[in-house]
């Protein structure tokens, strides 16, 4: 089993994001950053990859191992610090067996509170942080 | 003249205050329209083109803050102030909204409109949440006419959670995001105006018991206009 390790600040964190969550004037659907609900058994959090381990290229071509097209994809990335400055967010190193990046930005399940506050916010931030354009 | 608003998150001026502009203000950056206020001793202005409250410290610092009740206390005569009639337009129209909502009819045609358009199991999308969404961003729109005289600025429309449609307003004085459910039942939003003024609210229900829209919500959003 891998190491949990710290994720520094100013770490960067890559995020795919679906062509479809995109629209034809480069806009990023704030639906883009709703994390799909996990088994209750596994937190819920926003998928993400630590910089450390990979990169926006490595984040686009894993979708290949579900039989996704990688150019469906885009990269976006995010701060770590950042994240984390949204406020009662976590970012937090989640290594898989066949992915030592994986990590994910909790703390933003459906219905919570203010939610909304920070899927705007990381909406925001996302927007200003393409890595690989589609 | 005094006169008392009602209690309010995020207080709003009416077309019935006084309005006023600041000169000579020590702060550059207060030359907009203002209405004065004062609450518990301290003399409060509205800031109409930032959308917040600048307070008059005693010692003369300022800080914008976002207050829950207040009193106008006038059309201060003081040399400083000077009369001006506030930049108000004459009747509501909402056409500039137009271009907004027809970009939007995407949301209903495929892929969005069938189940897993994002590869990710999100729900597809109806026109009927569509048409019922701008429905309700007709009303808001209306709404914040009515109370500040002012059009708001078109949102981006988006595809939403769960089969529901997202504003979102980048313009302006805010950021602002406005989520409504599939059924167009409930709204959560959030909005950070540009001196961190937030309001925010989640799975609010849009009508009362009598299934009319609940307006008081309304008052809580911090308006995306100029």
């Amino acid at each position: 089993m891998s190491t949990i390790e710290i994720i520094p600040d100013e770490d960067k964190l890559f995020c795919r994001v679906h062509k479809n969550l995109i629209n034809t004037e480069g806009d990023i659907l704030p639906r883009a950053f709703d994390p799909t609900p996990y088994p209750p058994e596994i937190p819920d959090g926003l998928s993400v990859n630590w910089s450390k381990y990979s990169s926006a290229q490595e984040t686009q071509v894993q979708v290949k191992a579900n039989n996704k097209n990688p150019q469906d994809y885009a990269v976006v990335s995010f701060t770590a610090g950042a994240v984390r400055g949204i406020g009662s967010v976590g970012v937090t190193h989640d290594p898989k067996e066949d992915n030592l990046a994986h990590s994910l930005i909790t703390g933003i399940p459906p219905r919570k509170s203010s939610d909304t506050r920070i899927i705007r916010e990381l909406q925001k931030q996302a927007q200003q942080s393409w890595e690989i354009n589609i | 003249m005094e006169k008392t608003l009602s209690k309010r998150n995020y207080p709003l001026v009416t077309e019935d205050d006084s309005y006023g502009i600041v000169s000579n203000f020590p702060d550059q950056e207060t030359s907009g329209f203002i209405v004065p206020i004062k609450r518990q001793g301290a003399i409060y202005l509205y800031h109409l083109e930032r959308n917040n409250w600048l307070y008059l410290a005693p010692n003369g610092n300022t800080l914008y803050n976002s207050l829950s009740s207040f009193e106008i206390v006038g059309f201060p005569e003081e040399q400083q102030f000077k009369k001006k009639a506030i930049r108000k337009r004459s009747h509501f129209d909402n056409s500039f909204l137009q271009s907004a909502i027809e970009k939007a009819t995407y949301i209903y045609k495929p892929p969005y409109d069938k189940d897993n358009w994002d590869e990710a199991g999100s729900k597809g999308y109806t026109k009927e949440t569509l048409d019922k969404s701008i429905h309700f961003l007709h009303q808001y729109a209306k709404w914040v006419f009515e109370h500040l005289k002012q059009n708001i600025l078109p949102p981006k429309i988006f595809p939403g959670r769960d089969g529901g449609i997202d504003f979102l307003w980048k313009n302006g004085n805010v950021n602002l995001l406005m989520r409504v459910d599939k059924d167009v039942s409930k709204i959560s939003y959030s909005a950070q105006d540009k001196s961190f003024c937030i309001s925010e609210g989640n799975d609010i229900p849009l009508f009362s018991t009598e299934n009319t829209i609940n307006y008081n919500i309304f008052s809580k959003i911090i308006p995306p206009i100029e």
